[in-house]
């Protein structure tokens, strides 16, 4: 089930991320080189690496919940009695899902006022309310993540081992 | 003052019971803003706090600083600096360690952020010296130390914000901060010596290696001389910004990996999402810090720090002693963008009152800062490593780092009794 | 004793903060002591939140920049239009002025109380290169710009310019990634813009910036009639001078001190040159009118005369 999910996320949520992250950097490098020679930046270069920016952190965030990558204190781990651990986890878990859950809702809010006053950007005049709407969508995903974790057997907490095998080269 | 003790006090116990501490700090942050300011404010500002950090052109230098490592290592090339620093001292007790201290150095000169140096270094010396019997707790310091070498040897993203909110030359505070990058891996390389005279065991010696093979691993560091002379290069030749610069450099490497035959789209697909992740994480706990962060705003603490600072006027160096005692202690336990959003604009005209130079300042702060990012138990670059090898227990990482810290003590002392350390470069611009 | 919570995203020492550290020591003065300001040490939110963070309260006095939430504000851009005046004084008063008489009515800027708009002194146009004394010279180097009338004109005007924070100007010359930016005189001295060796001067500045001075709702309701009088007595006009007044005196001592000290060679815009500029902007006007038009402003056009005609009688 968690392979599952960790794959489902790494061809949604996670390829979104990892395109919006090159696009930055290709954005900046069209950027740099087209004001450099032929003399025209592209047009508002700045909010769109903004906007990319909102997919790179909000929608690789799914895929650090379920990977169990936030910064834990384990300091005392060692005193935590075995039969606990089980019941804290989960605990710990719903605690997160009921933050990312309430933090999806205040986006939604945010949204809300954009769309009151007709928020634009700058240069482009891209509408800023989608932009809090897909924090939220974001968000409630991540949400979702945690309460899966109540609700699953605890052994599976490492789906996979990380892909990051860049240690190799 | 007491608002805000309650506050660090409340993040630590729920932290100690295993609560992701972004979580611990975005509960306390917006329950402390909603019983100083009331309910709706608190949540008015905690979703404009999201909106603005997520929604931030200036920050893109992270995940870009990010993905250049991880092109960086995939294209092998922290590798052949690593080597070729191994090629040297190796051969030493404990010099492995010194050879990531010394190789971070060099990959700072290319990389502006100091998390991004110790993820890329953490992928490059940590299997080595796993592989010749270090333990894990000197492996991860001398990485974590090594990494804030990475905001100290330009480009430097803290001393670009230090520059723009204390309107201070950036030019200068990049040029500021060579001489005390290199007493930083003096010091750190000392407490390399130290930590292996006490416990030769921790760090044992690789195999020495003969001057041809030195030259030869010198002269493979030409990719890392290149990509530097084109970030470095492209900033000071008014190609581009220091913001644009992440941009580049992540985009050279690129080209690098592309080159030497290491990317197959799947690696590149891995790369990215893995720098995504590791973005998502510590962006996780940036927007924290910054609610938390806006709550310590609206109470007395700021004031109260510079009231007690300003008793020591009449001893000028005093007043400079007692703020670097201050920031340490915060550092333990703050997020250090945060830290000096929230002090500097106190702080700062006291400073520039009693007639110092902002460049030394802003070089202070930086080594303050590298202090608080490696001290127990907020410290970003050991949250790094820390995501990056799962198996390295925390409290080993925190155990691993302390003689570091202490090594980082002794400098910041000998940078605030020399001033010319940090100010005679910067003294030939104009 | 009631207790304000004050907000400021421009350094402590920038005109702007002064100024409304001034109106502080003024609300005490004329409260006796009933109505206190605490400044904080950081801005509640960056300059864009600035707006909210007041309506939501979570600072209850501060100033924003009308043009940093593009979209939300139309009526105004009158206030960034080119030539409106060489003092700050004189255009902040006049735009008040017609802001009461026209915009207050069709509350623009609702969900906030608003204490006074003021404007910054002229636009100039500084750069590293050479003297600039035609729209030719500025399209054949690189311009930092803030956003507004200004990125509208620049567009028709076929200029190289690209959008940064006003903050990164030092940076970006001190490279040679831009060879110079669009800035009131102030400028210069706050971001110390040494690297500056020419400026350029429109009659009435290139451009300018409308700003708003605003007050959270709740929070002035919930003063006595006592205090409201007073809060009151130091809102309109008395803020718009305050304001423009500071930014005038900072403006001179850039132009008159520093920019004299360092040999920035000053460039006064030639009548061709303005005609150039003119002749582009009349058409942002239009379509600036239509918008207004649409939000509810009767005869924009005529709005726009009234205000130029104010600015002219104040000073
Ligand atoms: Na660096
Ligand atoms: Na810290």
């Amino acid at each position: 089930m968690l392979t599952f999910l960790d794959r489902a996320l790494r061809w949604s949520s996670g390829l979104m991320a990892a395109i919006a992250l090159f696009a930055i950097m290709w954005l900046t490098l069209a950027d740099v080189t087209g004001r450099k020679f032929l003399s025209h930046s592209v047009p508002g270069g700045l909010e769109l690496t903004e906007v990319l920016m909102v997919v790179v952190i909000f929608g690789a965030l799914p895929l650090v919940s379920l990977r169990s990558e936030h910064v834990v204190f384990d300091t005392l781990d060692a005193f935590v009695p075995a039969w606990f651990k089980g019941l804290q986890a989960r605990l710990v878990h719903l605690i997160c899902a009921g933050m990312f859950a309430f933090m999806a809702k205040l986006m939604v809010q945010r949204a809300d006022r954009f769309s009151e006053y007709g928020d634009v950007t700058l240069h482009l005049q891209l509408p800023l309310s989608p932009v809090a709407w897909l924090m939220a969508a974001f968000l409630l995903v991540t949400a979702l993540v945690h309460l899966l974790f109540l609700v699953m057997p605890l052994t599976a907490t490492q789906a996979d081992e990380p892909t990051g095998e860049g240690s190799a080269s | 003052m007491i608002e805000a003790s309650i506050g660090f006090a409340a993040v630590f116990i729920m932290a100690a019971l295993r609560i992701p501490l972004a979580v611990c700090m975005v509960t306390v942050g917006m329950g402390g803003l909603a019983l100083l300011r009331g309910w709706q404010p608190a949540l008015a500002s905690t979703s404009q706090v999201i909106f603005e950090t997520g929604f931030a052109y200036v920050l893109s230098v992270i995940p870009l600083f990010v993905l250049m490592g991880n092109f960086v290592a995939r294209a092998g090339m922290a590798r052949e600096l690593f080597q070729a620093a191994n090629a040297f001292v190796g051969h030493r007790r404990g010099g492995l360690a010194m050879a990531s201290i010394i190789a971070s150095g060099g990959f700072g000169a290319i990389c502006g952020s100091s998390i991004a140096t110790a993820a890329t270094m953490t992928r490059v010396a940590y299997p080595e010296m796993k592989r010749h019997g270090y333990r894990d707790a000197l492996a991860a310091g001398s990485i974590g130390a090594g990494g804030t070498l990475g905001i100290l040897i330009p480009p430097s993203t803290i001393m670009v914000i230090y520059g723009i909110i204390t309107e201070t030359d950036i030019g200068k505070l990049f040029v500021a901060g060579i001489l005390p990058g290199i007493v930083a891996i003096v010091c750190l390389c000392l407490a390399v010596v130290v930590v292996t005279w006490r416990d030769p065991a921790a760090g044992p010696a690789a195999e020495r290696h003969s001057w041809p093979e030195r030259l030869r691993a010198l002269r493979n560091v030409w990719g890392v001389a290149l990509l530097f002379a084109l970030v470095i290069g492209g900033i000071y030749g008014g190609v581009f910004t220091a913001t644009e610069g992440a941009g580049v450099g992540a985009g050279g490497a690129f080209v690098f990996a592309l080159l030497r035959g290491s990317l197959t789209p799947r690696a590149l697909l891995e790369i990215l999402q893995e720098s995504a992740r590791t973005t998502a994480m510590l962006f996780t706990i940036l927007i924290a810090a910054m609610v938390f962060t806006s709550f310590v705003n609206f109470t007395s603490m700021p004031n109260d720090l510079r009231d007690f600072i300003v008793q020591f006027s009449p001893e000028p160096i005093m007043v400079v002693v007692m703020m670097m005692v201050i920031y340490i202690l915060l550092g333990l336990v703050m997020e250090e963008l945060s830290m000096v959003l929230l002090t500097i604009p106190v702080f700062f005209p006291v400073i520039t009152g009693l007639g110092y130079d902002p460049v030394w300042f802003g070089i202070l702060i930086v080594t303050v800062i590298e202090i608080g990012m490696i001290s127990p138990p907020v410290g970003m670059n050991l949250f790094v490593i820390n995501a990056l090898l799962p198996k390295v227990p925390l409290n080993q990482i925190f155990r691993g780092v302390w003689p570091f810290v202490f090594a980082d003590i002794v400098r910041l002392g000998i940078l605030v009794a020399f001033p010319v350390i940090s100010l005679w470069l910067p003294g030939f611009m104009g | 004793q009631t207790v304000l919570t004050v907000s400021s995203w421009l350094p402590p020492t920038h005109t702007a903060s002064v100024s409304q550290q001034k109106w502080c020591a003024a609300l005490e003065q004329e409260s006796k002591g009933g109505l206190k300001c605490n400044i904080l040490p950081k801005a509640v939110a960056a300059p864009p939140g600035t707006f909210d963070a007041v309506r939501d309260g979570l600072a209850d006095v501060s100033f924003t920049v009308d043009g940093y939430t593009p979209g939300r504000f139309v009526f105004a851009q009158i206030a960034e239009f080119p030539f409106l005046g060489d003092s700050s004084e004189a255009t902040s008063v006049a735009y008040q002025r017609i802001y009461q008489k026209h915009f207050v009515p069709l509350g623009e800027h609702r969900g906030v109380k608003v204490l006074g708009v003021f404007t910054h002194g002229p636009g100039v146009i500084f750069n590293t290169r050479k003297p600039i004394t035609s729209a030719a010279d500025v399209a054949s180097l690189k311009f930092r710009i803030g956003g507004g009338n200004i990125s509208e004109l620049s567009k028709a005007m076929g200029w190289n310019v690209t959008l940064k924070p006003a903050t990164d100007s030092f940076e970006l010359l001190s490279t040679g990634v831009m060879d110079g930016t669009f800035l009131p005189d102030e400028s210069f001295a706050s971001f110390k813009l040494s690297m500056v060796k020419h400026v350029t001067r429109f009659p009435g500045g290139l451009y300018n910036s409308s700003f708003v001075f605003i007050m959270n709702p709740e929070k002035y309701k919930g003063l006595s009639a006592e205090h409201k009088a007073v809060v009151d007595k130091l809102s309109g006009e008395y803020v718009a001078r305050l304001f423009g007044q500071g930014w005038d005196a900072l403006d001179k001592t850039s132009r008159e001190g520093l920019q004299k000290e360092l040999g920035v060679q000053p460039v006064r815009a030639s009548e061709a040159f303005v005609a150039e500029v003119r002749a582009k902007q009349s058409g942002l006007e239009d379509k600036w009118a239509a918008a207004a038009s649409a939000k509810g402003l009767k005869d924009p056009k005529a709005v726009l005369d009234e205000f130029r005609a104010e600015i002219k009688k104040v000073n």
